[in-house]
């Protein structure tokens, strides 16, 4: 099939989901997808406002792509659960994005909001390949594949991210990776996908982790109804999917199967910030004796040197833990 | 039974006047001040933002003081401000203070109204049937107490700009509004309300003056209460500005109950529709409002607008990003104020000064 | 009036920061007579006397001053004090004085003790500005801090930062943070040099992202306030534009030079000054803790020879006055 030009993918936020679903969506339909590379080597970040860091690295990575390609795909992610939705920063994030472009690349835009028909991922997808001339059989055949690809890598996922470098893990192309020896420690990361996977933001505390000896569990690896299972004694109920995956899965390893737990939040983060407390008041009030917890905040001016140092300890406390209590595990991966 | 409710502007002239006239105890939390703020910081983290600490530092006040039941007007999604309730619930539980949770809903529906009964059960065991008998009595009071606030709020924004001797309008604001305060029933409410018109319109004036016009928008507790703002409407205005705002809370009450008097709701969607050029969604809270707000004043010929948020407030956060360029393409000024718990009236005072400076410089170039 | 024609009319400004206070005096025709810079060592008072007491000693103590304007974040304490005929915020003192001496410029950077400022300034005219309010992070005290933490003077850090050849990264959202990075760095073996080149760009990085964010900065560009001084950051300035900066010879009066300025053209009747004398009487302050309301305010009163000249510090204004 010809080219039939470039769509570029900002290596920011929600791309740390679904990127597989879109790269592969583009493709089929005969495009070049291009996606921003990380940070230069000194840094540069772009303030258009005073965001959270994953925000500021939307901007900046989409004013790198703006002269690269022909479109920008950033659909308006209002909502990507059937109830709950995305943090408001993601309405207006293709606005704020056309303004920092200044409009000098065309930004495919189409709303996924999960919770009123006719807008899911897949009808937002069929609308981006008709603004892209593809005729709707096409786009249909070619959201069937991305689906299908996405599935699999979606299944894949825990053995990506440990056998692989955090770098290499959104690269399609890379080999499945070496199967890394026995890990002492299970340590379930969580955080927001663009915090715990974008290694410009987690300084890639994931790769440091793992050459300490731990296996990286990730929320991704649960069900709707086991977090669902978590959030139902609070008072009132948690409408950011994020966050509720967040909370969900914090309190669900808490319960047990794991060695310890690392949450990775964003400075500036409204959604981290607020829950951040409610997990730390919930934990405290709870009294019960739970797998240590660390909560590391990051944003642009956080050193690697420090969190390096957090995280060494962190792994001494759960090795001072296992003795005391003389814990054993039968491991079943 | 003791009820409390947070300061936020004027409201606690109000829901004390619903309580009262209700025969409901109460307790008034203190007036906000730097120990509330010191509680709420103490007891929350540094990136919520501003409100929820103030308000957690209002309750924390009122509950040492012998209240137990919380009165607390819910809000919904988007924003961080529908799951306040959530999280000030599990803190004060954690400082081990005893109280019972009353939230009242933002949009009255079923499911609302239906979440609510469990409360609504354990409190009716403690009202009277003369409270309730009294309670639309009450409301009535209330809201017509709100009214007139709003009246003498709106009257001094318009006189402080011409004061001759600066802070009189403040002075006799605060005297009306206690006049307003003290009334206890219907009628001697529309006395207060006169009274203090009356009042106010006795500031000696300097009528010649031609103020600046300057808007105040932003987040809605930020721009309507003057503790988390650090009085900037009543600074601005003694600097020689007109100030105008659109939140108030009979706009936001009447959003809610969807029973906007047709201007109102027109001003609203008026403010909305002109974000459009700008925003391709509704972003949630005010944010879109503020944007348009900005467009529609510069149009109308107001010679700047203040921009209000607290930290790392997410809605606001966007339109700071989209009101620059706002600023840029209808040639008016826009000032950000980022308001946190430090102390910042100095630095808020130079800014103010210099921005209304501003708009005497750009008066005078024509 | 003929009498008092060929009597050149003398201004004085006066700029009290956080950190340092600054003075000058000009004349009718605009020309600096004297101009001084102290640090205020935490006691600003003091510290205004002393400038008034080198002032007269330079001008002589009969010196006539037709006017007194002040400036800075303790502007009302300073006016107070010296009787002033003009009390005017910092931003429009910068900018006029740099209006009158570079009329071209279209951005201002000013980069002081605890407050940094940015102005834009199109045809003459102010047109936008921002000042850092919730975070220190781009102003000179943060400079001062890590440079005693390497335990080298102000004046030697600017220069060596100009010998840095691979200024490092330096986190620096506050203090504490760039000074574990910092350690870091130093244990890891990169010289003082490329660590002070780093707290530089780190600096002027934090000022451009936070201070200036959104500003259409433009050229000709002016550096001013104290941090003016400092070579390093100023090249780490003019690294990150890619254009020279403007640096004003008086960089670190320009606020009095403003008020002085603005004073001059206001033209007051007759000065409220108290006289250079002030310096030799006895100024103190005496605070006491309001337990009116939760505010619990300092009030502070100021004392000129056992009288009490005025008060402030009430949030609710219940003592505030001043006494001509």
């Amino acid at each position: 099939m010809e080219e039939k030009g470039r769509i570029g993918i900002p290596r920011a936020l929600m791309f740390y989901r679904y990127f597989p679903l879109w790269k592969v969506f583009f493709e089929e339909l005969g495009w070049n997808v291009r996606v921003s590379d990380g940070l230069d080597k000194r840094g540069n970040i772009v303030y258009l406002e005073d965001s959270c860091f994953p925000m500021k690295l939307l901007v900046t990575h989409s004013l790198v792509l703006k002269t690269q390609v022909d479109y920008l795909y950033l659909p308006r992610l209002v909502s990507l659960h059937r109830h709950h939705m995305m943090c408001p920063k993601f309405r207006g994030a293709p606005d704020i994005v056309r303004l920092a472009t200044d409009g000098m690349v065309p930004i495919l835009d189409d709303l996924v909001d999960l919770r009123v028909k006719g807008h899911s991922m897949r009808e937002s997808l069929l609308k981006t390949g008709k603004r892209l001339g593809a005729k709707e059989a096409e786009s249909k055949q070619a959201f069937q594949k991305a689906e299908a690809f996405f599935l699999n890598f979606q299944k894949r996922w825990l053995e990506r991210i440990n056998n692989l470098p955090i770098k290499q893990v959104f690269d399609l192309e890379a080999p499945e990776g070496v199967e890394e020896p026995e890990k002492t420690f299970r340590v379930a990361f969580i955080g927001h996908p663009y915090n715990l996977f974008d290694p410009d933001v987690s300084k890639e505390i994931l790769t440091f982790a793992k050459s300490l000896g731990m296996r990286v569990i990730t929320s991704e690896t649960l069900s709707e109804r086991e977090i669902n299972a978590q959030l139902s004694d609070l008072s009132k109920e948690v409408y950011w999917s994020s966050g509720r995956e967040i909370v969900g899965s914090l309190f669900h390893f808490l319960s047990g199967g794991v060695d310890g737990m690392i949450f990775l939040t964003s400075f500036k983060c409204g959604i981290d910030a607020l829950l951040q407390e409610l997990i730390r008041r919930k934990l405290k009030r709870s009294g019960k004796v739970s797998p240590p917890l660390l909560i590391l905040s990051l944003d642009e001016h956080s050193g690697r040197e420090g969190l390096m140092t957090r995280l060494e300890a962190f792994r001494d406390v759960m090795e001072e833990r296992r003795h005391e209590f003389n814990l054993t595990y039968v491991r079943s991966t | 039974m003791k009820v409390t409710f947070p300061h936020l502007g004027t409201m606690h002239i109000f829901c004390k006047a619903i309580a009262e006239a209700s025969g409901i105890p109460y307790i008034v939390p203190p007036e906000t001040s730097r120990k509330t703020l010191t509680l709420g910081v103490q007891h929350s983290n540094e990136c919520i933002c501003l409100p929820f600490k103030i308000i957690l530092g209002n309750f924390i006040e009122a509950l040492r003081m012998g209240a137990d039941t919380i009165v607390m007007v819910g809000s919904g999604p988007p924003c961080r401000l529908g799951l306040y309730d959530l999280v000030q619930k599990v803190i004060l539980e954690d400082m081990g203070l005893h109280y019972r949770w009353l939230t009242i809903p933002p949009r009255l529906t079923w499911q609302a109204l239906w979440k609510n009964y469990e409360e609504t059960k354990e409190l009716k065991k403690e009202l009277s049937w003369k409270n309730i008998l009294l309670f639309p009595y009450g409301l009535r009071l209330g809201w017509k107490k709100m009214m007139a606030c709003e009246t003498l709020e709106k009257l001094a924004m318009r006189i402080r700009p011409r004061e001759i001797q600066k802070g009189e309008t403040q002075r006799r604001l605060k005297k009306a509004l206690s006049m307003v305060d003290e009334a206890k029933t219907l009628r001697t409410l529309d006395q207060a309300l006169e009274r203090g018109k009356r009042l106010l319109q006795g500031t000696e004036q300097d009528v010649s003056r031609v103020p600046f016009k300057i808007a105040m928008v932003g987040e809605l507790y930020t721009v309507m209460d003057p503790h988390i703002n650090r009085g900037v409407e009543q600074k601005l205005g003694e600097l020689g500005a007109e100030v105008t705002r659109s939140s108030w809370f009979s706009t936001h009450i009447l959003r809610s109950l969807r029973r906007n008097k047709a201007d109102q709701a027109s001003e609203r969607v008026r403010f909305f529709e002109a974000s459009r050029a700008y925003l391709g969604y509704d972003v949630g809270a005010e944010c879109n409002v503020s944007i348009g707000e900005a467009i529609v004043r510069a149009q109308e010929g107001f010679d700047g607008v203040v921009h209000l948020m607290p930290f790392a407030c997410m809605p606001e956060t966007t339109a700071s990003g989209i009101l620059t360029r706002v600023g840029k393409d209808w040639n008016i000024p826009i000032l950000t104020l980022i308001l946190d718990e430090q102390e910042i009236e100095g630095r808020i005072q130079t800014l103010l000064e210099a921005f209304v400076e501003m708009l005497q410089w750009k008066r005078k170039a024509g | 009036m003929s009498r008092y024609k060929n009597i050149m009319g003398n201004f004085l400004g006066i700029d009290v920061g956080s950190i340092t206070t600054k003075m000058v005096v000009i004349d009718e025709s605009h020309k600096l007579l004297a101009g001084l810079y102290l640090r205020n060592n935490g006691r600003p008072l003091e510290t205004i006397q002393q400038g008034l007491a080198i002032l007269a000693s330079r001008l002589g103590d009969d010196q006539a001053i037709d006017g007194v304007a002040t400036t800075g974040s303790a502007r009302h304490l300073a006016a107070y004090l010296v009787g002033a005929d003009l009390i005017k915020n910092e931003i429009t003192a910068h900018s006029v004085a740099v209006i009158d001496l570079f009329p071209k410029t279209k951005t201002i950077f000013e980069i002081g003790g605890q407050d940094s400022k940015v102005i834009l300034l199109r045809e003459g005219v102010v047109v936008d500005f921002a000042m850092n309010t919730v975070c220190a992070a781009g102003t000179g005290s943060f400079l001062d801090q890590q440079a005693a933490r390497l335990g080298i003077s102000i004046e030697e850090f600017g220069r060596l930062a100009l010998e840095a050849k691979h200024p490092v990264r330096v986190a620096g959202r506050c203090t504490v943070f760039a000074e574990t990075d910092m350690i870091h760095k130093q244990q890891i073996g990169h010289s003082v040099e490329d660590i002070i080149g780093g707290l530089c760009d780190s600096l002027v990085k934090n000022y451009l992202n936070n201070v200036c964010r959104g500003k259409e900065l433009l050229p000709p560009y002016v550096f001013q306030g104290g941090v003016a001084a400092n070579q390093g950051i100023r090249k780490a300035l003019e690294r990150e534009l890619e254009t020279p900066m403007l640096i004003p010879e008086h960089f670190g009066l320009m606020g009095a030079l403003g008020a002085a300025k603005l004073v001059k053209r206001a033209k007051p009747g007759r000065s409220r000054f108290k006289g250079f004398g002030l310096s030799k009487r006895s100024c103190t302050t005496r605070g006491f803790e309001c337990n009116e309301c939760g505010n619990q305010c300092e009030v502070v009163e100021l004392l000129v020879d056992e009288q009490v000249v005025a008060c402030w510090g009430d949030l609710c204004e219940r003592y505030r006055r001043s006494y001509p």
